[in-house]
């Protein structure tokens, strides 16, 4: 069906971003800054040690001084500027990834509104050039690098021994993700590759009862993509701290409800009555 | 404020008038005096308290009911409300008027296997729909129930924990269900709270009378009444408002939740669904049969809250 | 012509009074501008300045209305008798009973007007000017059948009045049709205060068959005993020789009406009961209290002790002492008024409909607004009974 097609809105800014930031290279001879400005990053992370959330300011932080130099017409939609800027430079790669096949059949066209890939997430590439420094494929401990990286998704979740870093990360391209099939899968078609396992949320949220629509709820459909809510390698949502419960009105004392003493769920209450 | 703390302000009446509307009350035998007497000296209090201009008080009383509005004298309504809302709030408000659209009906699903209640929704209701911060009133409660039960009395309206989920509780965010059957829609005296093209339940605000009848007759506790007059920090304010939704209310009218209305007449979601970080809520037409929501209404195991009343309501709860 | 000097006269003899006429007066009008200063406060601030939330939206002011409309029916338990078995002795004293039911009319009147958040906006209730929500609202329904028994009993009772005033016996082809009339009408006014809570579905407590049943019983008991109370203080202050036959009969009306009134109550109790449901929660509430909050308990249970110690007393020989008749009559219109309003309106909103005990306890304001709608209704009173006892007792009439 056509209707699996997929239009990727990401790719025009990324065209258009690449050859600003290279206009911009060309005259500021910073060729290096990309890479300098990725160690920063990964410095502050080995020092604070800090979790995901600290680091997206970190990030957002970055990208207000890529804004200051260059006012862009899309300021407004600054989201997708840094994703673009850590992006790989080419932007063929798409023809390689042919259109997706799912079984379900007849959910509703959509774009995909991804995170891509963070400034935390520098280009695998970078040091995974696949000559000096190659991706081992055995389950170990790792002890230098990647250690920020909570794994509680090959440990926890679904167990040790099971499966490793390579198994989702393509080691002979690796700024792409690898199927089970080993067939390459770009970071924007992430639910391809969750989907190889969760396959009902995949369906749930192609069809719209997993995950979130943005934008409009008419019109063209623009959805997240799974790592905008899920972090890829640990995906249960870390519990938060609420909001604050609904206070009293004016010129009123609340008295928090308080509850019938005694058991409240029925097997307890089955307890408490033989004990009684 | 500094006025309820001293009651003897508003007795202030001169001796001879006590005098006076004490002979008046020997003579007057017939009640209906009394309350005609009453009901003008209302309207001048009121009008007094809320306008500077005479005209513009005068038209308010006069103000006809919504739907019997013609065009120009809406948009010399709106006008009007504008103007007042300005001189209030110190924040131009524009007061949209957007009908519904062809062909929809409005429905909401919310997955409450997915909230985790960390109450987002709430807070962005708040901040979108303009409600009265002195008297804090929120069109969404989320209640914290055992995970084996769906008795609301054993509900906790007000957990207040480091972090939420907790283990063993479910979450359950219940907000106006938008019945097809609105039992406050018949309750109301004055037909000041009706249902749209678009199966949304609202309020003109300009013709409740404030009876609070439709307030006992809603079956999920969705309607709050105006119980003093709003205030709002000026920086806090929406200025995008609709006629019938967040446009800024007075004293002693009901509102409730429109399913933001003047956000989702122009194609928009509401401002809970989209402050919701686990993506727990599904908004849509349910008339347009490849919606999402239609997805979830015919795929999912879906109930709605009680049903048993014929209220047919169009917010459905399912889970994973 | 005839009739602007009975208004005349009758107006007249509201200023000819002794000293505890014009003491009584001056009390219920300092209490009516406390009330009304209090009022005015609620208008200034909203209504902010009660104790009701949107947990329990409805308080005192409602709780009051339904019981006033109970005793709104005191003049129909007489008329009944009086105009329709042609009892002599009951005849005498209806008018002042109608007078009770007029002032009971205006004051539950009242007392939904101050509960509006705004008042200034009444007009929006007037058929044809504002929007009616005629018949699908059960409170549109009560304004329309409370001004019509309103209307109608000012009728009645003007013409009886008039035709004592003329030394004319009343005609009874102009009376009867309206007496019949009259009479539906006061069923109707406590059958439809009671749809206006039963036919919320939203609130279990209410929502039962037997309420307007209860209503009628109720206020069949403790409309006669609010009348007979002021009977008694007439006859002993002389004002009006009640005869005892009156007094006799009254009392048999109150005894069984405050029969069923309790058999209904305690059906409706066993039925909450029996099986805990929670549909019972707001009877649990009432009764017991629930999750340790218990506002409610005190006044139901004083209800119920009111309401079965008047019970002994009128069964009982015990009745035949003025003093205990009195008592009991008290007891009685105070009961009745406890269980239908804070007893009903109050509990009908605990647990809200998403489980949360919120109470409610009026503020001094609240009480002061409604102790002012009550000296403004006895005021009425006074004055409707005074002039009725003058015509009566012919002290006023056409020379």
């Amino acid at each position: 069906m056509s209707t699996n097609k997929i239009t990727f809105y990401s790719v025009r800014y990324a065209v258009a971003f690449c050859a600003i930031f290279f206009f911009a290279f060309s005259f500021s001879n910073s060729s290096l800054s990309i890479g300098q400005e990725v160690e920063e990053v990964v410095e502050n992370k080995t020092e604070t040690d800090a979790e995901e959330e600290s680091e997206e300011e970190d990030e957002e932080s970055d990208d207000e001084e890529e804004e200051d130099d260059e006012a862009m017409p899309w300021d407004d939609e600054d989201d997708e500027e840094i994703k673009v800027f850590k992006f790989p430079q080419s932007t063929e790669f798409l023809p390689n990834f042919p259109i997706f096949k799912v079984k379900y059949a007849g959910f509703p066209e959509f774009k995909i509104k991804g995170r891509l890939r963070s400034s935390e997430y520098f280009l695998c590439s970078e040091c995974h050039d696949g000559v000096e420094l190659k991706p081992r494929p055995i389950i170990r401990e790792l002890r230098k690098e990647h250690t920020n990286i909570n794994l509680d998704h090959i440990k926890q979740e679904h167990g040790t021994e099971k499966f490793w870093c390579t198994t989702c990360h393509d080691t002979s391209r690796p700024d792409y993700l690898v199927g089970l099939k080993k067939q390459s899968i770009h970071f924007d078609q992430s639910f391809l590759l969750c989907g190889q396992c969760h396959s009902q949320n995949q369906k749930d949220w192609l069809f719209g009862a997993h995950g979130k629509r943005t934008g409009n709820w008419n019109g063209e459909r623009t959805i997240l993509l799974c790592t905008e809510c899920h972090s890829p390698h640990s995906p249960a949502l870390e519990p938060a701290s609420p909001n604050p419960p609904p206070p009293p009105r004016q010129g009123q004392i609340l008295v928090k409800s308080v509850h019938p003493e005694g058991p409240r769920k029925t097997w307890d209450k089955f307890i408490y009555s033989k004990q009684h | 404020m500094s006025e309820k703390n001293n009651p003897a302000k508003t007795v202030e009446t001169p001796e001879n008038s006590d005098v006076s509307r004490r002979e008046l009350f020997k003579k007057t035998a017939i009640a209906g005096t009394i309350a005609a007497a009453g009901a003008v000296s209302t309207t001048i209090a009121a009008s007094n308290v809320e306008s500077g201009g005479l005209s513009d008080a005068l038209d308010e009383f006069f103000q006809k009911h919504y739907q019997e509005m013609s065009k120009e004298e809406m948009q010399k309504a709106i006008a009007r409300l504008e103007r007042k809302a300005k001189e209030k709030h110190g924040k131009e408000i524009h007061i949209g008027n957007t009908p519904p659209l062809e062909g929809v009906l409005f429905g909401y699903a919310l997955n409450i296997s997915k909230c985790k209640g960390y109450r987002k929704c709430v807070d962005a209701c708040v901040a979108e729909n303009n409600q009265n911060r002195d008297t804090t009133i929120q069109y969404i409660r989320v209640l914290e129930l055992e995970n084996e039960s769906m008795n609301f009395e054993e509900a906790d309206h007000y957990y207040d924990r480091e972090t939420v989920p907790h283990t063993g509780k479910k979450y359950f965010p219940i907000q106006c269900q938008q019945c097809e059957n609105p039992p406050c829609v018949t309750a109301c005296p004055v037909e000041a709270t009706w249902k749209e093209a678009d199966g949304i339940t609202v309020i003109d605000y300009n013709w409740c009378i404030g009876c609070r009848y439709c307030a006992a007759a809603c079956p999920y506790w969705a309607r709050k009444f105006n119980w003093s007059e709003p205030s709002i920090p000026e920086e806090k304010i929406n200025p995008e408002t609709h006629y019938l939704s967040n446009r800024p209310r007075m004293r002693g009218v009901m509102e409730k939740c429109t399913f933001c209305l003047q956000r989702t007449r122009k194609g928009k979601l509401p401002a809970c669904l989209e402050a919701c970080p686990t993506g727990a809520r599904v908004f849509g037409n349910i008339l347009d049969p490849k919606s999402e929501i239609r997805y979830v209404l015919e795929n999912k195991k879906v109930f709605r809250l009680k049903e048993e009343l014929n209220t047919e309501p169009k917010f459905w709860y399912y889970s994973d | 012509m005839e009739f602007i000097r009975f208004c005349f006269d009758g107006v007249k003899e509201i200023f000819r009074g002794g000293k505890l006429y014009w003491s009584w007066m001056g009390v219920l009008a300092v209490v009516a501008l406390f009330g009304a200063s209090a009022y005015l406060q609620q208008l200034q601030q909203g209504l902010v300045v009660t104790g009701m939330s949107d947990q329990v939206s409805w308080g005192i002011y409602i709780a009051s209305f339904t019981s006033l409309v109970g005793i709104a029916a005191a003049a129909i338990m007489l008329i009944i008798p009086a105009y329709i078995f042609h009892d002599m002795d009951i005849k005498e004293i209806v008018i002042p009973a109608e007078g009770l039911a007029i002032a009971a009319c205006v004051m539950s009147m009242m007392f939904v007007l101050i509960d509006l958040g705004r008042p200034d906006r009444m007009w929006h209730l007037l058929p044809y000017i504002g929007r009616f929500n005629f018949p699908k609202s059960m409170l549109a329904w009560d304004v329309l059948v409370l001004n019509v028994y309103l209307f109608l009993t000012m009728i009645i009772s003007v013409y009886l009045l008039f035709s004592k005033y003329k030394g004319k016996e009343p005609k009874f082809s102009i009376y009867f049709p309206l007496v019949i009339l009259s009479i539906f009408s006061a069923l109707s006014i406590h059958t439809v205060t009671a749809f206006l809570f039963s036919s919320n579905v939203a609130r279990s407590f209410w929502h039962t068959g037997l309420l307007a049943p209860r209503f009628i019983a109720s206020a069949f008991s403790a409309g006669p005993a609010f009348f007979l109370l002021t009977a008694l203080v007439m006859r002993y202050t002389k004002v009006f020789p009640v005869k005892e036959i009156a007094i006799k009969r009254l009392t048999t009306i109150i005894t069984i009406a405050l029969e069923i009134n309790l058999f209904l109550l305690l059906a409706e109790v066993f039925t909450e009961f029996y099986h805990q449901t929670e549909h019972s929660a707001s009877a649990a509430y009432l009764f017991f209290g629930l999750g340790g909050k218990t506002a409610l308990v005190p006044w139901i249970w004083s209800s119920v002790f009111l309401n079965i110690s008047a019970l002994v007393i009128f069964v009982l020989p015990l009745k035949k002492n003025t003093i205990f008749l009195a008592l009991a009559c008290l007891f009685l219109v105070v009961g009745v008024w406890i269980e239908k309003g804070m007893g009903l309106v109050v509990p009908g909103f605990i647990p809200t409909p998403l489980g949360e005990v919120y109470e409610y306890t009026p503020t001094f304001i609240e009480v002061q607004i409604s102790m002012g709608v009550w000296a403004i209704g006895l005021m009425l009173y006074t004055i409707l009974a005074k002039i009725s006892i003058a015509v009566n007792l012919e002290r006023i009439r056409l020379t």
